[in-house]
């Protein structure tokens, strides 16, 4: 398959100003070093909590920030290092869609202007019948109809909000979308209907995805390889299915466990991960988990665990092989050795 | 099991409107539960059921432009929305406590953890009446016996108080101390000395639920208290309530929008749709037979892990326009089951099956 | 579609129905409709104030009339002067034996209009120079806060002084400068809220849409590359010359590309983040008439008049120093005049800010 998305130990640092002379001293390392490849057609999942660095990775492959050092390729095109005529013309394929649908619109636009100000910018259509033919079909899309266009955004719900901004996006005919928590601030019934429409519409106009959330049944749901993120670090990466049934990394497992499920005959046992998500400004030493992993030894204190590649299409980064539902380390990962087939 | 001895609210009927610009927002269309001791109640909702609005009515923290239409909440036998203010203030001290989603906007930026639980304790003369008694009989005072002693402490004063103020604000540190232990604070001493902002979601929010059991509540009200937490520290935060539930013994009214966490910690869940509760039952019965057809649509429309669908299924349409919501049943415009009967008027809450109830006309 | 459809669908109906829930949040509050009715009031007669009362009036001195008092409706008591009755002065006579009644009434479309002039023109400079300042951010920002901070020291009585001695003591350039004096305060407030509505997701998503290429330049561009390669041509694909036109062409390209970036940017800056964050500052700009007024009263009622017999309600007041406790009306009508015209300016400023908080939470 054809990689259309490679990302190669990207990091975003924010210098942390302090001092009379405002001189930097130490980062918040949102992210820290993440390599992955997204393929066309797929949807990659990108999950962790809060200072997981999952939404700073989004924005930086799209550049809205700054990537400090790593490299974007989009479609053999080098992102990270594109200059200002490059990145002009990579835009309308590279779109994003944001978590607040009560922000990411402007308040005082109708929809229409708003439609008619992209492909205006952008030079899709020529005359004005033309903007109003693409916009109404846009419109109908996204599931919503002609009526819609002369309105403004506080008269519409989150989930028609989030289509419009679906709409909005489409206008440009990208051909990658990161998909920011699309849904984390809409109801339960809504969410049904925003995902379902984004399937169809990843069927219907072949497009690709990163999926980034926070909400495991989600990501579950929608993608097909999920990459876990924890401090600005992946560190587990595998098929969907994988990363449910057999999770390697002790923090994909605690966060497996810790999903609540809407079934009260299932009894779930109290596994309970100790500690708060830590900040990035001061991360741990060896393996970053170490302080909160219930399986840590000497050697995760001392040496950073390379995310590699266990089972084919699988890659962990931990020192071990742990069997959870004993709650033993098995053994040690001899990274020397190649992958074994799983 | 619920036992009729062990009722302690009962909300009849409840009827409420905002009046806004464009007209008025029908937000409780005649809301409908019992609460009885010790209980988990949840009440789940999508946004705009009213399930919010349900819990400020009880604790009467509306804005300026909610009317109540009719009905009543009846606690303990009075009814709630009878009440002078300044009784109504004595009770929310007194037996309602509260917790919100976000506790930074309900903690107090320029205050330490520490003043704003000892003035929790101080309030009410509840630290006074503890360090008079513990001093008149020599006894340790920890929070279990404070709590124990909840309602009992003027019988057992006789006299004018005899104890100075420092006396009373060390015995309101030393609840502090306990309390925060309570709630599984690391290191309470520190904490009581950092500000809000020190602190990490899941901290804050347990220093939330230390200042509301400060006051013993009989009711405690918990509002979407772990939406904005992260999946890990939701989960220390529901275990919390568990444990904490049968230290406490109040009851709990849990309010949130995710089936499952209510799945986790309820013992009744009440489903609420566009200002009524369409279905009651004890947790295990509405998951495993759901009779109410937006019950059944919003199972279906969950992604569960455990059980995965190539496409959710989801509702037609949206939630209503309480301004102009729908005739009768207000579910009918979506729903799948609809009959003719369903636009005329609100259907009865029937019992179909024991102990659970159902507003549908199909039952 | 007729003529009067498009009020009633499509864009401006709804710009139309916005605006109205707009006016119904400030009918509500009665304290801003007397202040709107007020100002109402003070604009029309400013308006047509040249036309009910002849200008030339301000002109006919009449020195036999002058301090008196002849209003039979009211009297200031002993020790003031009377005028022959008719004709009737209303307000009394001032220093020229004019009515006051009608000076003040002639001087209103002057600092009515001045306090327009004044206000619109600062808040021009001032938000354009603050959305820039804070959009760009950096050096520029850094800069453009220096020369503001110069500005913000002048003393205005100063700078008028300076200005009228320099350029001459008229009404123009004293207008100029308080303008001048008036501007920094809305770099200020507009950089501010240009700060804070840059962070917002709407202005990443504009970001994040990009810009085009503008077609037109792509024409011109197209018509320079024939003209290029028929050079080449001509000079036989000499080397250098060559080398020259494909350097040309890439600078056109790179030209091209930094119009549209620069485009891009503008447009969110003025099309999008600026319409979203000037709420505040018109209402300050609203609450600055009637400070404006005041200053220039004040300016000409210290003596920078560029001629004493002006009609001017600061002028006409200065004329009465001297003759409080003679002649008090000089004083009282003009100063009341200037007060109720700012308190009118300042109420629907105050209903502006009331009517903004609760709209915000859209």
């Amino acid at each position: 398959m054809y990689n259309l998305l490679t990302v190669k130990d990207l990091k975003t640092w924010f210098p942390i100003k302090s001092g009379i002379i405002q001189r930097t001293k130490r980062y918040v390392k949102a992210v820290d070093g993440v390599s992955f490849d997204v393929q066309r057609g797929e949807t990659f999942g990108l999950v962790g909590e809060s200072g997981s660095g999952k939404t700073t990775t989004g924005r930086s492959i799209l550049r809205l920030i700054e990537p400090t050092s790593g490299d974007v390729i989009f479609d053999s095109v080098n992102v990270t290092k594109a200059g200002r005529s490059e990145l002009l013309k990579l835009r309308p394929r590279m779109q994003i869609i944001f978590q607040d649908p009560y922000a990411s619109l402007d308040p005082r636009q109708t929809v229409n202007s708003m439609l008619n100000e992209v492909m205006r910018v952008h030079g899709i259509v020529d005359t004005r019948a033309e903007a109003h033919g693409r916009a109404r079909e846009l419109l109908g899309v996204v599931g919503l109809s002609e009526e819609h266009l002369y309105r403004f955004p506080h008269e519409f719900s989150g989930g028609q909000r989030q289509r419009i901004a679906i709409a909005r996006v489409l206008a440009v005919n990208p051909e990658f979308i990161v998909l920011d928590e699309p849904t984390s601030f809409l109801d339960v019934s809504v969410q049904a209907q925003i995902l379902n429409l984004l399937k169809d519409l990843q069927t219907k106009l072949d497009l690709t995805y990163l999926f980034i959330t926070h909400n495991l049944a989600v990501v579950h749901h929608m993608s097909d390889r999920v990459g876990v993120m924890y401090l600005g670090i992946l560190v587990e990466v595998a098929d969907k299915n994988e990363i449910y049934d057999n999770p390697r990394h002790p923090y994909t497992f605690h966060l497996m466990a810790a999903i609540p499920v809407p079934d009260p005959e299932i009894q779930k046992k109290e596994i309970l991960l100790p500690g708060d998500v830590p900040s990035p400004v001061n991360i741990p030493s060896g393996c970053r988990f170490h302080p909160r992993c219930p399986y840590m030894t000497e050697k995760c204190v001392r040496e950073v665990p390379p995310l590699f590649e266990r089972t084919r299409g699988h890659l962990t980064a931990c020192h071990y092989e742990i069997d959870f539902q004993k709650g033993e380390r098995l053994y040690e990962i001899d990274y020397g050795s190649p992958a074994v087939k799983g | 099991m619920v036992k009729e001895e062990d009722l302690i609210m009962e909300v009849k009927d409840l009827r409420l409107d905002f009046n806004t610009y464009r007209g008025a927002v029908k937000a409780l269309n005649g809301v409908n539960f019992k609460l009885y001791k010790h209980e988990v109640l949840s009440l789940v909702g999508e946004s705009g059921c009213g399930k919010s609005v349900t819990a400020l009515t009880i604790i009467n923290l509306l804005p300026e432009n909610a009317r109540v239409k009719g009905g009543g909440v009846l606690f303990k036998g009075e009814n709630l929305l009878k009440k002078s203010r300044e009784d109504l203030r004595i009770m929310r001290a007194e037996e309602f406590a509260t917790v919100f989603q976000d506790p930074m906007t309900f903690l107090n930026p320029v205050l330490t953890v520490g003043t704003q639980l000892e003035e929790a304790f101080m309030l009410e003369e509840r630290a006074l009446k503890a360090a008079t008694i513990a001093q008149k009989h020599g006894k340790n005072m920890g929070y279990s016996e404070f709590l124990a002693m909840k309602g009992k402490e003027d019988a057992i004063l006789t006299k004018e108080s005899q104890v100075s103020r420092g006396e009373v604000r060390r015995m309101a540190k030393s609840l502090c101390v306990d309390v925060l232990r309570l709630v599984k604070l690391p290191d309470p001493q520190r904490i009581l000395g950092q500000y809000p902002f020190e602190l990490s979601g899941g901290m804050r929010q347990r220093a939330m639920i230390a200042m509301a059991l400060a006051r013993r509540p009989s009711l405690f009200i918990a509002d979407e208290i772990t939406t904005a937490l992260d999946v890990t520290i939701q989960a220390q935060i529901l275990h919390l309530m568990r444990e904490l539930r049968d230290t406490i013994g109040a009851s709990t009214i849990m309010i949130t929008h995710d089936l499952a966490v209510a799945s986790e910690i309820a013992d009744r869940i009440a489903v609420m749709y566009a200002g009524n509760v369409v279905e009651l039952a004890d947790t295990r019965e509405v998951f495993r037979r759901p009779l109410h057809p937006y019950t059944k649509l919003l199972m279906k429309a969950i992604p569960n892990v455990a059980k995965p669908v190539e496409r959710l299924e989801s509702m037609p349409g949206m939630v209503p326009d309480l301004i102009s919501p729908p005739a009768g049943c207000r579910f009918h415009p979506r729903c799948p089951y609809v009959m003719d009967i369903c636009p005329t008027v609100f259907p009865e809450t029937t019992e179909p099956i024991k102990e659970h109830e159902v507003a549908c006309y199909l039952y | 579609m007729g003529f009067w459809d498009r009020f009633r669908t499509g864009e401006l109906a709804a710009r139309i129905a916005d605006f109205k829930f707009t006016l119904y949040l400030l009918r509500r509050n009665p304290l801003v409709i007397l202040g709107s009715g007020i100002s109402i009031f003070f604009i029309t007669l400013a308006l047509v104030a040249n036309l009910i009362i002849n200008p030339d009036l301000a002109y006919e001195f009449n020195f036999a009339r002058s301090y008196a008092w002849n209003n039979p409706y009211f009297s200031w008591g002993p020790g003031t002067a009377t005028a022959p009755s008719p004709p009737v002065n209303y307000l009394g006579t001032d220093g020229y034996g004019r009515d006051l009644l009608q000076m003040i009434i002639l001087a209103i479309p002057l600092d009515i209009s001045l306090a327009f002039f004044i206000t619109l023109g600062a808040l021009a400079i001032g938000v354009t120079i603050g959305a820039i300042a804070g959009y760009i951010g950096g050096k520029i920002d850094e800069a453009i806060l220096r020369i503001t901070d110069i500005f913000f020291a002048f003393p205005g009585l100063l700078l008028a002084l300076v200005f009228a001695a320099i350029f001459g003591r008229t009404i123009q350039n004293l207008a100029v400068a308080v303008l001048l004096v008036w501007w920094p305060t809305y770099v200020r407030l507009m950089r501010g809220q240009v700060l804070g509505e840059k962070e917002k997701a709407y202005v990443e998503a504009l970001r994040a849409l990009g810009a085009g290429r503008p077609t037109r330049l792509y024409t011109v561009r197209a018509h320079t590359n024939t003209v290029l390669n028929e050079l080449v041509e001509f000079g036989r694909h000499n080397r250098i010359l060559v080398e020259g036109t494909s350097l040309v062409d890439r600078g056109a390209r790179g030209f091209i590309d930094a119009v549209a970036t620069v485009r891009m940017h503008l447009r969110i800056l003025f099309r999008h983040i600026l319409p979203n964050s000037i709420y505040p500052i018109l209402v300050q700009a609203t609450l600055d008439l009637g400070g404006v007024i005041l200053t220039f009263s004040a300016l000409m009622f210290l003596g920078f008049s560029p001629s004493p017999a002006l009609p001017e309600l600061g002028n006409l007041a200065s004329d009465g120093i001297a003759h409080v406790f003679t002649a008090p009306w000089l004083i009282v009508f003009p100063g009341l005049t200037i007060l109720i015209i700012a308190l009118a300016f300042n109420l629907v400023g105050d209903g502006l800010r009331d009517v903004l908080d609760p709209r915000l939470r859209r």
